[in-house]
């Protein structure tokens, strides 16, 4: 399996991956992937205790965020949480969600955002992050321009970029004819039409 | 793939951009919390105003008169100057039969072009929404431009909005604003508006407001005088910098700006010096193309519902006018029903 092959195997069945896990895919090959990801990982068990303890029936909004955020970058099992989350949303159209464009791009690189700062911006794009409503046109003028910036404060925040090839891997669907490397590539890309689908 | 997918939203971004050049734009301003309309566009000479209203009633020396016996609030002077230049309109009795007198019911039928406000939790979309959801995918042809959270009336089945609180959300350079806006929040978003306009980005109809979310500025149950001439005093100054903006480059007979709020005011002061909710209130039109003056008459003040004017022009024809005769979309499946054009353009 190429990286470009795990990448969009992992990109359609999780909230995001790192170049590790991607780099992981790629040694265990296809079959064995498709494999883990369907199946119940053992550890699934106490981080479902684990959010039942955290939640509260009378959460508040800010309480909700948080707990989706932290369900949606830490699940042991995301291709569950995933499709019973926002499946039907994620993939009635070809379009990365605002979540899955904020999530994918947060946990490439491991960064965290404030849930309240998140879900603000999500919110402008079109979607809350602990309630994904229903499937929408998410690409616009305006929200192209939106994604840009939100792109551009997640990628603002990362510390330390993989190298060219694994950036590459990580972020895009096939070769890019794309300069530079660290900051400025991972901004091109995100702000890139490529980037925008699933 | 690719290729399709790019030639797709090309063609859609192109389409946008050829409507936002020829077309006509709709600003919608919202004014929240009741705006009193017998306070705004005052009866001076009738008598059951002159007896109701025992502190707050604006005399014939006071208001900016007008016609018929009727005369502006004296802090709108930006709208006497648009009214003396025949660019303002005044649809008068404007509401719906049993007015809903909740600030949020109320707002939320005017949000929805419903005469029943939505139950809690039901799925509703806003009639500017609609208008949204109307237009092609990757097209913008509504815009929210203000400081609270998006208004019911912009909320969309499918399409996304813009959300805007200054034009470089939208624009990396907006365009260099010539005109003098003074410092109000509802001034400075229409600004926001003259440079989304001229950025040509496609965007045909723009909400804003003034007065924030529920229940809102223009709700005076007290110690009403000061508070409503200076909330009058904004919207007429930052309407009238809006306009004279416009016309500079010829922008201003493209638009029509109305106003709407969720109900006027009773007509008989309480005792703190401030009023109840209300029913039927004035819509303000402004614009290049619109019929000049006092649209329709008054609404009588000796024949009440239970103590406010009685509306007799529905805002869902209102709608469908602005929709069909400015906008050129049609109306009913937005509004669910068919209405009678208005006579509100030149």
């Amino acid at each position: 399996m190429t990286p470009q092959d795990a990448a969009h195997l992992l990109r359609a069945s999780t909230f995001g991956f790192t170049a590790e896990q991607l780099r992981f895919a790629v040694d265990e090959g296809r079959e064995k992937t498709l494999e883990r990801l369907a199946a119940r990982p053992a550890a699934y068990a106490a981080f479902e205790d684990e959010v039942a303890l955290l939640t509260n029936r009378e959460a508040s909004e800010i309480d909700k965020q948080h707990l989706m955020r932290y369900r949606a970058m830490h699940s042991p099992w995301q291709r569950h949480d995933k499709e019973t989350w926002f499946g039907s949303v994620a993939e009635e159209r070809r379009v990365k969600t605002p979540v899955e464009f904020a999530l994918n791009l947060s946990i490439a690189f491991g960064v965290q955002m404030a849930p309240a700062e998140l879900h603000g911006k999500l919110v402008v794009l079109g979607q809350r992050f602990h309630d994904p409503g229903r499937p929408r046109r998410w690409l616009n003028g305006f929200t192209r321009v939106a994604r840009a910036k939100l792109a551009a404060e997640i990628v603002g925040k990362v510390q330390r970029f993989p190298d060219r090839r694994d950036l590459m891997a990580l972020l895009a669907q096939r070769e890019l004819p794309m300069r530079g490397e660290g900051r400025e590539l991972a901004l091109a890309i995100a702000s890139s039409e490529e980037f925008q689908w699933i | 793939m690719d290729l399709t997918r790019r030639a797709f939203l090309g063609a859609a971004a192109a389409m946008a951009l050829r409507a936002d050049r020829s077309g006509t734009i709709l600003v919608v301003v919202q004014l929240a919390g009741g705006n009193d309309g017998l306070n705004t566009v005052v009866p001076y000479e009738d008598d059951h105003y002159g007896r109701a209203r025992t502190t707050l009633r604006l005399s014939d020396r006071q208001v900016l008169k007008l016609e018929a016996g009727l005369g502006l609030h004296p802090a709108m002077q930006g709208f006497a100057r648009l009214y003396g230049e025949g660019k303002l309109g005044i649809l008068q009795g404007v509401g719906y039969p049993k007015m809903n007198r909740n600030h949020d019911a109320g707002m939320a039928c005017w949000q929805t072009g419903r005469v029943v406000a939505p139950k809690k939790g039901e799925d509703v979309t806003g009639w500017l929404g609609r208008v949204a959801d109307a237009g092609p995918d990757g097209s913008t042809p509504v815009a929210f431009v203000g400081s609270i959270g998006a208004p019911l009336t912009v909320e969309a089945r499918d399409a996304v909005v813009p959300i805007i609180r200054k034009a470089t959300d939208w624009i990396a350079a907006p365009p260099r604003v010539e005109a003098s806006y003074p410092e109000l929040p509802l001034a400075q978003s229409l600004k926001t508006v003259a440079q989304l306009m001229r950025a040509e980005i496609g965007v045909r109809v723009f909400l804003t407001e003034q007065g924030g979310g529920s229940p809102g500025e223009f709700d005076n149950h007290s110690n009403q005088s000061g508070i409503h001439a200076i909330s009058l005093r904004e919207l007429s100054e930052s309407v009238a910098a809006f306009c004279q903006d416009l016309k500079r480059d010829g922008l201003f007979d493209r638009v029509l700006l109305m106003t709407y709020s969720e109900f006027g005011r009773q007509l008989t002061e309480n005792g703190r010096h401030g009023t109840g909710h209300g029913a039927a209130a004035p819509v303000f039109l402004a614009g290049g193309r619109i019929k000049s003056g006092l649209i329709g008459a008054h609404p009588g003040l000796g024949d009440l519902e239970d103590d406010a004017p009685r509306p007799h022009t529905d805002f869902r024809a209102l709608y469908a006018t602005v929709l069909e005769a400015w906008l050129g979309i049609g109306s009913e499946a937005i509004l669910g029903g068919r209405y009678l054009r208005l006579p509100i353009f030149a």
